[in-house]
């Protein structure tokens, strides 16, 4: 195998290879599947839960395939000058060459590499622009880490035959309706990993706004196609809980906000709230809400920002941090934030619009 | 009163060590005056039992602490053993505390009846290292009829062995006063250490004085041929350094002046050593409620709760779990403590279960991070753990503010849980942290 490809282009392909393949593995699995056709490269990385293939154009020499390990060859292009960097393929190494830099990097045997049958099924078109809007508002709230397996997922489920995306990590709930796209699985829910939409999310942020994503969906997995990248993920299995029944009717106390305003004041605020044992405390009064955080070893920080208020005089606690992904994902100017007390759930949305709703649980102060 | 005639300056004595004599006996004694004159020691009654204390009519027996109870026993069949009750001897230890800290606040306590200080920082106020000590051991005897025994040295080296100097001591069964306040001036200090077994060295217990033996060792004279390497062959590298800097009087450890307790525990040596997972988490509520109240006496919360295992071989485990928010609640704490021993594999049965609490903050910086209550799918068992300690800790705080309230106004041992209620009453175990000495009672 031989080719060339601009450094740039190559990069980027092999990164999102590189970020999929688990650090947990050895051998030819830990590996990225370089296989040229022609002038069509393509770039695969897999944990086997989830497969990322990237097609880009490149000058073909001779058609071919390795396996190069994963971060080395990231880091080793990377490293190179700008301009065309040259691929060649022998039977243990790979020579990647730019001017008279040169690495040869010993390769993984290709029949070594996991067999990834492509998905078989006829894939359905949506809007990119929608979905993505979605993905970018919910894909936050759910849990990064291991500990629950079935908060780690997206939710992808049906309303009134649209689709409707929740995700949480039992701290916070981001539910949104995306009535441009019609539900997925049918009358089936899906439970998609968020490591493999966050990864749909970089493949689609330089898409024009009227691109469409292909999806398809068989028992166990589904399937992204964006522009030439390919996202395949089994699904997770299991039970997700009834969490939409934790969004109260309706809430006693309304504060209304410019949301820039507010933004800058918690990011200030969040300066002094380093670890998960500190929170921004909202005291929501008549014209303003008071905004303070105090560290025991820090200092501590106070700011005041006009707001409308209806409701009682209330403090209320929070972690800045999902505070602000909450407040950052709510679209327009303004947002709503409504509260019960200082121990329930307080729901955060914009002004005249419910396709977005993000409910988050208070820190308690002692 | 010392070895020199001259009197030395804080910078000839700099460090000083003060030791109360039989601590625990003691105070057993003054609690209980009919045992004035009788041989009274403090320590576990049961098999495994050792003597923590021993009045000195007991050590006219020969029985000394740290010795087996069962030996001691046969040395003295009239012997009045006592189980310890730590909560009166932490309160003469901080009665004791606090008179040292009238005289500097460069001191650092070791147990309830031991204290190094720091004399340096009173140069300019020239006091005299030799007068402070009198007037400290006549404060200790007048303020809280205790006796004790004072060393100043150039280091912590010389100043623990003055101190040791200082005591009574017994000679053919009877007791001969020593001179209370004992000072090691630099010129002596060649001829003490010409003296010394290594066992009197710092750190050096019976497992290291026996390997030390079989090279030849056994003077702190013999440690200064031998170098440093060839020590740590044998020793370890870290006791070959300390051994090494000993045997030429040098002692690199500063008097540490910790000024906030880092952290709360309770460990307890059993009479029967316990196996498998079920007996510990039972033995377990014990600990956490002698956390969960420490912590609360001291209005703190911990966010890290370590489970100290020691077998019956002697070697110990420890497991950690920190979380986002801080504990004082004892099923909370029993929580995290049970699923860190269920992570443990249990080769062998265990003769010592410690639970600590760490990671201390004051009960108004403690940030819980509320949680929506969803059907916990968790797979680890830590994860669980979490969830159920998180629930009580944030569901219960009422509850806990309302026991409390009523062991304020009523006693400790007014109100309890079913498991501390026993058929004499409600029984509050007291805390044990490193002064664990042996079993509390011998079971049934």
């Amino acid at each position: 195998m031989k080719f060339r490809s601009e450094r740039d282009i190559l990069v980027e392909a092999l990164s999102a290879a590189s970020r999929v393949v688990a650090t947990r593995f050895v051998g030819a699995s830990s590996g990225i599947l370089l296989t040229l056709t022609g002038n069509q490269l393509v770039v695969t990385g897999t944990d086997l839960d989830i497969t990322i293939r990237t097609t880009v154009d490149v000058i073909g020499h001779e058609d071919g395939s390795t396996v190069v390990p994963a971060r080395l060859i990231v880091d080793a292009v990377r490293s190179l000058e700008a301009g065309a960097v040259t691929v060649a393929s022998g039977d243990e190494n790979v020579e990647i060459s730019l001017g008279r830099a040169k690495f040869s990097l010993r390769t993984f045997s290709v029949p070594d590499y996991p067999n990834l049958p492509p998905l078989t099924g006829v894939p359905t078109s949506i809007p990119a622009l929608d979905l993505i809007q979605g993905l970018n508002q919910v894909v936050r709230a759910a849990a990064s880490d291991d500990a629950r397996p079935l908060l780690t997922g997206v939710l992808f489920t049906t309303e009134d035959g649209t689709l409707r995306l929740i995700a949480t990590d039992s701290y916070r709930l981001a539910v949104r309706d995306v009535p441009g796209v019609k539900g997925l699985g049918g009358s089936q829910d899906l439970l998609v990993p968020a490591r493999a939409l966050q990864e749909l999310q970089r493949a689609a942020a330089s898409l024009s706004s009227d691109a469409e994503i292909g999806v398809t969906i068989t028992d166990a997995e589904i399937c992204f196609v964006v522009d030439t990248t390919t996202i395949a993920s089994r699904l997770i299995d299991g039970n997700y809980p009834s969490v939409l029944q934790l969004i109260p009717a309706s809430y006693p106390n309304q504060l209304r906000i410019a949301k820039d305003t507010l933004l800058t004041s918690l990011r200030r605020a969040k300066l002094l709230a380093k670890d998960s044992t500190s929170s921004v405390r909202l005291t929501m009064k008549d014209k303003n809400v008071e905004v303070r955080t105090q560290s025991h070893d820090a200092g501590d920080v106070e700011d005041n920002v006009d707001a409308d208020y209806n409701g009682e005089e209330i403090t209320i606690a929070f972690n800045p941090s999902f505070l602000i992904d909450g407040i950052e994902a709510v679209p327009g100017d303004e947002v709503m934030l409504e509260v019960s007390d200082s121990v329930r759930p307080a729901m955060v949305h914009g002004v005249d619009d419910s396709r977005f709703r993000y409910l988050l649980m208070p820190v308690r102060v002692q | 009163m010392s070895n020199s005639t001259s009197e030395p300056s804080v910078d000839e004595a700099p460090i000083l060590h003060v030791d109360l004599d039989a601590f625990f006996a003691s105070v057993e004694i003054l609690d209980d005056p009919s045992l004035r004159g009788k041989p009274v020691c403090v320590g576990g009654m049961a098999e495994r039992g050792v003597i923590a204390s021993a009045s000195y009519e007991a050590r006219r027996y020969g029985i000394r602490s740290a010795m087996p109870s069962m030996v001691a026993r046969r040395l003295c069949p009239d012997l009045i053993i006592l189980p310890g009750r730590f909560d009166r001897y932490e309160v003469y230890s901080r009665k004791f505390h606090s008179i040292i800290a009238d005289l500097t606040p460069d001191y650092e306590p070791l147990g309830l009846d031991e204290v190094f200080c720091d004399l340096r920082s009173l140069r300019k106020l020239r006091i005299q290292p030799l007068i402070a000590a009198a007037r400290l051991r006549e404060r200790i005897a007048d303020e809280l009829q205790l006796r004790s025994g004072v060393g100043l040295g150039r280091n912590k080296l010389f100043a623990k062995l003055a101190s040791k100097e200082s005591k009574p001591r017994i000679v053919d069964g009877e007791l001969v006063e020593g001179p209370g306040v004992v000072w090691v001036s630099p010129g002596l200090e060649t001829r003490w250490l010409e003296q010394l077994p290594v066992r009197a060295l710092w750190g050096v217990g019976p497992a290291t004085a026996a390997k030390l033996q079989k090279l030849g060792l056994n003077w702190v004279r013999d440690l200064a041929k031998v170098d440093e390497a060839t020590l740590a062959r044998h020793v370890g590298s870290s006791m070959a350094a300390s051994l090494a800097a000993y045997a030429h009087g040098e002692d690199y450890r500063e008097v540490v002046v910790e000024r906030q307790v880092k952290s709360v525990g309770h460990d307890q040596t059993f009479a029967r050593s316990l196996e498998g997972s079920a007996a510990l988490v039972e033995a377990a509520k014990t600990h956490a409620g002698v956390v969960a109240r420490a912590l609360r006496d001291q209005g703190r919360v911990a966010r890290t709760i370590t489970v100290v295992l020691r077998f019956d071989d002697l070697t110990s485990i420890s497991r950690s779990q920190t979380l986002p928010f801080g504990l004082d609640d004892d099923v909370a704490i029993l929580a995290i403590a049970e699923a860190l021993i269920e992570s443990v594999d249990l080769p062998q049965s265990v003769r010592l279960l410690g639970i600590h609490a760490s990671s201390l903050l004051g009960r108004g910086e403690n940030h819980v991070q509320l949680s929506f209550d969803i059907d916990s799918d968790a797979s680890n068992p830590r994860e669980r753990a979490h969830d159920v300690s998180l629930e009580r800790q944030v569901g219960h705080e009422a509850l806990r503010d309302a026991v409390d309230e009523v062991r304020r106004r009523f006693g400790r041992t007014s109100l309890g849980t079913a498991a501390e209620l026993k058929e004499e009453g409600v029984d509050i175990a007291t805390q044990r942290g490193r002064h664990a000495f042996g079993p509390e009672r011998t079971e049934n």
